[in-house]
């Protein structure tokens, strides 16, 4: 799943060495840490947040057929 | 150095001509666009689409060729006193290519990359795409085993990726392209699944007198609605709210 993330945001920012993942996981859920570059926030949000609803949309579809755990995406300052 | 200026309707128009006129390929020549074509409404504010085209072939030879040159110079000391003449090739071929890769890349074929590792990462390896280009629109029709996994609850994840993919050309590409991502003709499908909708939610309006608020959708959903019942006297409709919780309510026109 930290593969599908990295795979969806590194050809959108500019400093793709930058990305991140942290996860951060209990008994019912699991939750991804997003770190970019700071110039590259506004990108991984998009206008609206739409691309990160773009992002999350993609992520859920496919956690939701690989496990029953919840799973969330935040997009965080360092 | 050969430069020429050119007009035509659209950018892309524009640089036909251009390579027309030159004798080149695409490949060959540095695009610089002037000013974007706008087609205006009725013939007002229309304006032409404007582009410089120069010749770039000739001065990348002289400037691989300088670097060539002014190798041996440089290296020479280093092996005398080293002997690592390797090494220092390496780095040398390494600083050449980067340059000659980034003008290969075709944005198309990197969209198409990108669905596939995405596709791919979601656990999906018997993916086909096939694409095609018309002006700024550019279609990639998808093919997979788990299609239902790419299309999502009423498409959402295939509009995700059909979003994040257009992010990725436009990126890359020179002038804006749109994208459209369809699997297995489903926005074929949905199209008929929601004139039939629209149809019977128009009756419901004019039986109940009352109006009918459908669901948010994106706009190109709600066009195809809007569309479907233009030629319905009995009833209007309009669209309410704030993207992307816009939605489509029906109104009976009778009393």
């Amino acid at each position: 799943m930290q593969q599908l993330i990295e795979t969806i945001v590194k050809p959108l920012v500019d400093y793709p060495e930058e990305v991140r993942i942290e996860t951060d996981e209990n008994a019912n859920r699991i939750v991804y840490k997003l770190f970019v570059h700071p110039e590259d926030r506004g990108k991984v949000i998009g206008k609206q947040g739409r691309v990160a609803k773009a992002i999350r949309t993609i992520v859920y579809s496919a956690a939701s057929s690989h496990r029953k755990k919840k799973t969330y995406v935040d997009i965080l300052d360092d | 150095m050969k430069q020429i200026t050119q007009i035509g309707a659209t950018v892309q128009e524009a640089i036909s001509l251009a390579l027309q006129q030159l004798g080149k390929t695409r490949e060959q020549v540095d695009v610089e666009v002037l000013q974007e074509g706008k087609k205006g409404f009725l013939g007002f504010g229309a304006r032409l689409a404007e582009v410089r085209v120069t010749i770039k072939e000739e001065v990348n030879h002289v400037a691989v060729e300088e670097v060539q040159v002014q190798e041996p110079l440089v290296e020479a000391p280093v092996v005398e006193v080293f002997g690592e003449q390797v090494q220092t090739d390496d780095v040398n071929e390494e600083l050449i290519q980067p340059a000659e890769e980034e003008q290969n890349i075709d944005p198309i074929q990197e969209a198409k990359a990108y669905i596939e590792s995405v596709a791919q990462s979601m656990g999906i390896n018997d993916l086909h795409i096939e694409h095609e280009t018309e002006g700024k629109y550019t279609t990639f029709n998808l093919e997979s085993e788990k299609a239902a996994l790419l299309i999502g609850k009423r498409g959402q994840t295939l509009n995700a990726l059909q979003q994040l993919t257009q992010l990725v050309l436009n990126k890359s590409a020179k002038t804006f392209m749109l994208v459209k991502l369809d699997v297995e003709d489903y926005r074929e499908r949905r199209r008929t699944a929601l004139e039939q909708l629209a149809e019977r939610m128009a009756d419901k309006a004019v039986r109940t007198g009352k109006q009918v608020v459908l669901e948010p959708m994106p706009s190109y959903e709600r066009k195809i609605i809007h569309h479907a019942l233009t030629n319905r006297l009995d009833i209007e409709t309009y669209s309410e709210g704030v993207e992307p919780n816009r939605y489509l309510v029906i109104v009976s026109t009778n009393n």
